[in-house]
């Protein structure tokens, strides 16, 4: 066996590390996916009348829409009927401090490294846990809104905030959007809201960590992002699940409503179990991600770090509808075993003098398959749009893909509209120059493999880009070139 | 979904049985290449259009007599060959030594097998609806056989007459030996001029060391064309395509390339320029097979009022062909608000150590060249045009005849001359 094939051995035999669960009281919902589910869910949840009604047209859509076979994916059968739909940690009564909350989850999270008392203390992050699909503890809540943010979960704000989420529920992702994103609308259990007022700068990164727990449990989550004129906020989403032989899956929708002025920074760290090395287990990961740049010089910006889900189907998206608005997307992508990663991005240019940059970072080892698929359309009206993609593959090993699908829709003659794309492996040269230096095989790949992330890396908020970098450097160390 | 009982009685009437057979397995593929047609055809309505145009795919039966078209054949070149409908004029064509070209039912038994075994395998029947639908309703093939060794310096025009108010089709079938030089150029001309539909596939298989120029141009104005060119290359042989369209309704051009041996070489180039209302789409796909192969690729267009350039570019790099080379570009200028662009670059890799790019382009003159040639004194539309014909010197300085060059450089430089820039 030569080092190379010794140290991919090395690489792809590693364990999933956050491979662990614990036991909490579920109150779970009956296997199936009807009309009485959804408003099992809604009534369990003592949604307004608006809101179950909203679930039904979303349900009916969902019954008429086929499941989406476009995408470069091998997805198994999923038995939508074979899944709970709701489960949620039996309430007891509400939690106002942290000493309230169950001594088991704060475990939990300490073994995440994310304790909720070392993020209050230290990082002065304001955490909002979501355990299965309900919030459990909101910190630094009152903080918040002084300044008239509103920090909540999802079935807070629909009881609370009722205007604003009738106002924007569903307005960037409608009920008729694709198919995950109906499921996710019909079923979706809880969430994250947050509401920027005029002219706020939000003083501190907003974060949610998303565990999925429950064996068997789909986790529907709905994050609504709204951001006034004029505001800023940075939100942060992490995500690690525990290890299970059973696909899970994970249907998300994330909305953002950007402002005249204002500006939305959200990044994700996505490490959920991505299944053994056989490729048996894993979470099936289908997101919807759309923001909408609604008032001129507004700004959305995406940053993703993928390295987990057995499947992932993920196309964090912008709609520059605001003149001079921004959207940027960076992503790095890393897949290894037998992974599946189908992600990119679209921009949609309306209005005048709007901009958009797409760097994507693709990375993959061992039998997986790692696809780009973005779509860059830039409308009549768009005068002066600009749009910029570099999508750039990495192949570790002779067994994996790597696979581009770029379209680009140009209909205004002032625009100008640049793609490139390269897919190569790591550089024997820059491996001997390393080698050369004095800096051992391992640590020149993993120091060129940053590089090559870097660009992407050095968007993460710092809180982030620390927890981001161990989880390349961990998936990566031992790779091959 | 197209009526397959009327194209099974279309082919009853063929009297060789192998070729009924292959008919006939062509019927069952029209149902695969369907599924497909949705994303391959995204922006380009070609069956809507010709089943709201003809109705029907079948061709006309009736012959014309060939003596009038002899005025049409002003060729400068040497040597050519013409087709009306898809059958293959003899009397009017010339041919050098070293080609054989014959009707593959003329062909004696031994031939026919040499061809019978390559015809209809490497079509890309299985993901276009139109080469299945020309695979059935084709009359006739048209065989090209060089012989091994023959190097022919002078081009080769293949000149298709198009005379018929229903759809045409054309089929031919090479066959390049061993060691073997050649260029073709093909070309359409359209006698109806309401809006005809020629169905052109090609199969071009290149045996080792063997070297292919092949030249299209398409100018057909206000009519429909699909163009299918599927190549098979072996060990060291070399194939440089050149595209060029200038007007059509809608033209659909698939060149589709198999690298299936090693170090073999392929060149795709085509430019475009359109204008008022025309439709071109280039969808080209390269599968490298084996090792040590390199592909270019490289695509440039202007599109002006009303009109829509589609790019679609396919690599492909499977497990096998380490130390691939692949590279691929394609470059638009949009001269006019209600001018449209769609290009697709899309690479699939499965290999490792492999060298691939790709890259891509829409935008305009650049003002500050344009300011830069008129305060030289040079008129804004003279500044234009030289700016544009810069452009497109990329692609033709790829032409390594001089001769040949220089005839593409001057064809681009009247056409871009009805080009508008505001």
């Amino acid at each position: 066996m030569s080092k190379d094939d010794k140290i991919l051995k090395e690489f792809t035999s590693k364990e999933y590390e956050h491979g662990w669960s614990v036991d909490f009281d579920v109150d779970q919902a009956p296997k199936g996916l009807n009309e009485d589910i959804v408003k099992l869910i809604s009534k369990k949840k003592n949604e307004p009348k608006w809101l179950l009604d909203w679930r039904l047209e979303a349900f009916s859509n969902f019954k008429k829409i086929k499941e989406p076979n476009w995408s470069n994916l091998k997805i198994p059968k999923i038995d939508y009927q074979d899944i709970s739909y709701y489960s949620a940690p039996k309430k007891k009564k509400m939690l106002k401090s942290m000493d309230e909350v169950d001594p088991e989850l704060i475990k939990t999270f300490e073994k995440l490294g994310i304790s909720l008392q070392e993020q209050k203390r230290l990082s002065g992050v304001a955490v909002d846990a979501v355990i299965d699909s309900v919030s459990i503890g909101t910190t630094f809540k009152d903080k918040l809104s002084e300044l008239g943010i509103i920090f909540c979960s999802f079935s807070e704000a629909v009881n609370e905030h009722p205007d604003l989420i009738r106002k924007h529920l569903g307005k960037v992702v409608p009920t008729k959007d694709n198919y995950f994103a109906c499921l996710n609308s019909a079923v979706f259990s809880d969430g994250s809201f947050c509401y920027i007022p005029k002219g706020v700068r939000c003083p501190m990164e907003l974060s949610t960590y998303f565990r999925i727990n429950a064996s068997n449990t789909g986790q529907f989550e709905r994050t609504l992002i709204v951001a006034d004129e004029g505001s800023y906020v940075s939100y942060l989403e992490g995500c690690t699940a525990p290890m299970r032989d059973e696909n899970q899956l994970h249907a998300a929708v994330v909305e953002i409503h950007a402002e005249k002025d204002a500006e939305v920074k959200y990044s994700t760290v996505q490490n959920w179990y991505p299944g053994d090395k056989n490729g048996k287990g894993g979470i099936y990961n289908f997101v919807t991600k759309r923001g909408i740049c609604n008032g001129n010089n507004s700004k959305i910006s995406w940053t993703q770090v993928e390295t987990g889900s057995a499947i992932t189907w993920k196309y964090p998206s912008c709609i520059l509808k605001g003149d001079n608005s921004v959207g940027e997307f960076y992503s790095v992508a890393v897949t290894n075993n037998y992974q599946q990663a189908d992600t990119g991005t679209k921009m949609i240019h309306i209005g005048k003098n709007t901009r958009s940059k797409i760097i994507s970072k693709g990375i993959s080892a061992g039998h997986s398959h790692n696809s780009y698929r973005g779509h860059v359309k830039v409308m009549r009206r768009a005068n002066n749009s600009r749009n910029f993609s570099q999508c750039d593959s990495l192949l570790l090993g002779n067994k994996c893909g790597a696979h581009t699908f770029p379209y680009i829709d140009i209909e205004n003659k002032s625009s100008m509209v640049e793609h490139e794309a390269t897919t190569s492996k790591i550089g024997e040269d820059q491996i001997f120059y390393c080698l050369q230096r004095g800096i051992d095989e391992e640590n020149a790949i993993a120091l060129i493999v940053n590089g090559y992330a870097k660009e992407v890396l050095k968007q993460l908020p710092m809180e982030f880009s620390v927890e981001a970098q161990k989880l390349l450097s961990l998936t990566l160390e031992g790779s091959v070139g | 979904m197209i009526d397959t009982v009327d194209l099974r009685k279309s082919i009853s009437i063929e009297d060789d049985n192998i070729i009924k057979d292959i008919k006939s397995k062509s019927i069952d593929k029209l149902k695969l290449s369907y599924k497909k047609y949705k994303e391959e055809y995204k922006y380009t309505p070609l069956l809507r259009n010709i089943e709201k145009k003809f109705g029907s795919f079948n061709s006309s039966k009736n012959i014309k007599k060939v003596d009038s078209y002899k005025d049409l054949i002003s060729t400068n070149d040497k040597y050519y060959i013409v087709t009306l409908n898809g059958t293959f004029i003899e009397n009017l064509s010339k041919i050098p030594n070293g080609i054989d070209i014959k009707n593959l039912k003329d062909l004696s038994k031994n031939e026919q097998n040499i061809f019978i075994h390559s015809y209809s395998k490497i079509d890309d029947s299985i993901d276009d609806i139109f080469s299945s639908i020309n695979s059935i309703l084709h009359s006739n093939c048209l065989t090209f056989r060089i012989k091994k060794s023959t190097i022919l310096k002078e081009k080769i025009s293949i000149i298709n007459i198009v005379d018929s108010s229903k759809p045409t089709y054309f089929r031919k079938c090479f066959i390049i030996d061993k060691n073997s030089e050649v260029s073709f150029s093909e070309e359409f001309i359209n006698i109806t001029k309401d809006g005809n539909f020629s169905n052109s596939v090609n199969e071009i298989y290149m045996d080792e060391n063997a070297v292919l120029n092949y030249f299209s141009t398409q100018n057909i104005n206000k009519n429909y064309h699909y163009n299918s060119i599927n190549v098979f290359q072996k060990r060291n042989s070399t194939s440089n395509f050149h595209t060029y369209s200038f007007s059509g309704s809608i033209i659909r051009n698939n060149l589709n390339i198999k690298l299936l041996d090693k170090s073999c070489f392929a060149n795709m180039y085509g430019f475009y320029a359109i204008k008022n209302g025309s439709h071109i789409d280039n969808h080209t796909s390269v599968d490298h097979l084996d090792e040590n192969s390199i592909s270019n690729e490289h695509y440039k267009g202007i599109v002006d009022n009303g009109s829509n350039g589609v790019f679609n570019g396919k690599i492909f790099v499977r497990q096998k062909a380490q130390k691939t080379n692949a590279f691929q570009s394609n470059n638009n200028i949009l001269l006019s608000d209600n001018a449209k662009v769609n290009t697709k670059p899309q690479l699939e890799i499965w290999a490792d150590d492999v060298k691939c790019s790709h890259g891509c382009t829409v935008g305009q003159l650049d003002d500050d060249a344009l300011f830069y040639l008129m305060s030289r004194g040079i008129s804004r539309k003279d500044a234009i045009s030289l700016l544009l014909s810069a452009f497109s010197t990329d692609i033709t300085e790829k032409i390594e005849d001089k001769e040949i060059r220089e005839e593409y450089q001057l064809m681009i430089l009247k056409e871009l001359e009805g080009l508008n820039y505001e």
